[in-house]
């Protein structure tokens, strides 16, 4: 069974529970959509970031691929990507600065990642739906952002980055 | 531990004088900024946008208030805010 349509699909899931309980949504759902929607776009990194680095594995290496990835570096690299300055390794290699999309692709998953942990962990966070909703969109946002520059050189650095940061403060 | 108290206490106030600039939409009846945690503990901002009862009533236009979360973001960023500002919408009461 192919794992291909995941990210779609949990997007889709996301959105599903923060509209399926139409009177008073219980806890438990919007907590599952946010949590859901961070992971589609988790997913749809990893494996994005796969594809750049290895495109003619067959799936089941993809897969092994895909749990080489970390929440807290993946977090971190975002973090080198936004403003108010690039760090020197990435101005020689992207610029002054990231492009839109890839900043909102970047900002979305720090946001979607905190609020995940708070979604999974903190039973003193409440959720109200249009705060689910919001961040079901932010996914939906950074999801449409990372398909416009999938194929660019700086989405490459990016995705390179989730796992081979260090080996950018090598110069040639 | 201190100084990135201190830190996240001037960006705060830094965050109030740059937000009480900022044009709110009509859905929006207020906003509160405050410092909490991120999931690795560290201090961060926090700034939540409170949404009218109304908006709430008629499931108001979500991709619009989205994207004045990432406005407001923005302007945060260009008023000099450096730490990572965590914005969300929330039901006014």
């Amino acid at each position: 069974v192919s794992a291909k349509s995941l990210p779609k699909d949990l997007l889709e899931q996301a959105k599903f529970l923060t509209t399926k309980e139409t009177k008073k949504p219980k806890q438990a759902t919007l907590r599952r959509a946010v949590s859901t929607a961070y992971y589609s776009l988790f997913h749809l990194l990893c494996s994005e970031a796969v594809e750049i680095m290895a495109p003619n594995v067959d799936e089941n290496t993809r897969y092994r691929m895909q749990r080489w990835f970390d929440h807290i570096a993946m977090k971190e690299t975002c973090g080198r990507f936004l403003p108010p300055s690039l760090g020197a390794p990435l101005r020689d290699l992207i610029g002054s600065v990231a492009s839109n999309d890839l900043q909102r692709v970047a900002r979305n998953f720090i946001r979607l990642q905190d609020a995940r942990h708070l979604a999974d962990y903190d039973m003193g966070w409440t959720l109200t739906r249009i705060k689910s909703q919001e961040f079901v969109q932010e996914a939906e946002d950074a999801r449409e952002a990372w398909l416009r520059i999938r194929k660019t050189a700086e989405a490459n650095i990016f995705a390179l980055s989730f796992l081979h940061w260090k080996h950018w403060e090598k110069r040639t | 531990m201190t100084s990135d108290i201190t830190t996240i206490e001037a960006e705060k106030e830094l965050a109030d004088q740059i937000l009480a600039t900022v044009t709110l939409l009509p859905e929006i009846s207020n906003f509160e900024t405050s410092i909490g945690t991120d999931s690795s503990g560290d201090a961060a901002l926090r700034v939540t946008l409170w949404v009218t009862p109304e908006a709430v009533q008629q499931r108001g236009d979500i991709k619009k208030l989205t994207q004045f979360v990432y406005d407001v973001h923005t302007a945060l960023q260009l008023g000099g805010v450096k730490s990572f500002p965590y914005i969300s919408l929330d039901e006014a009461a």
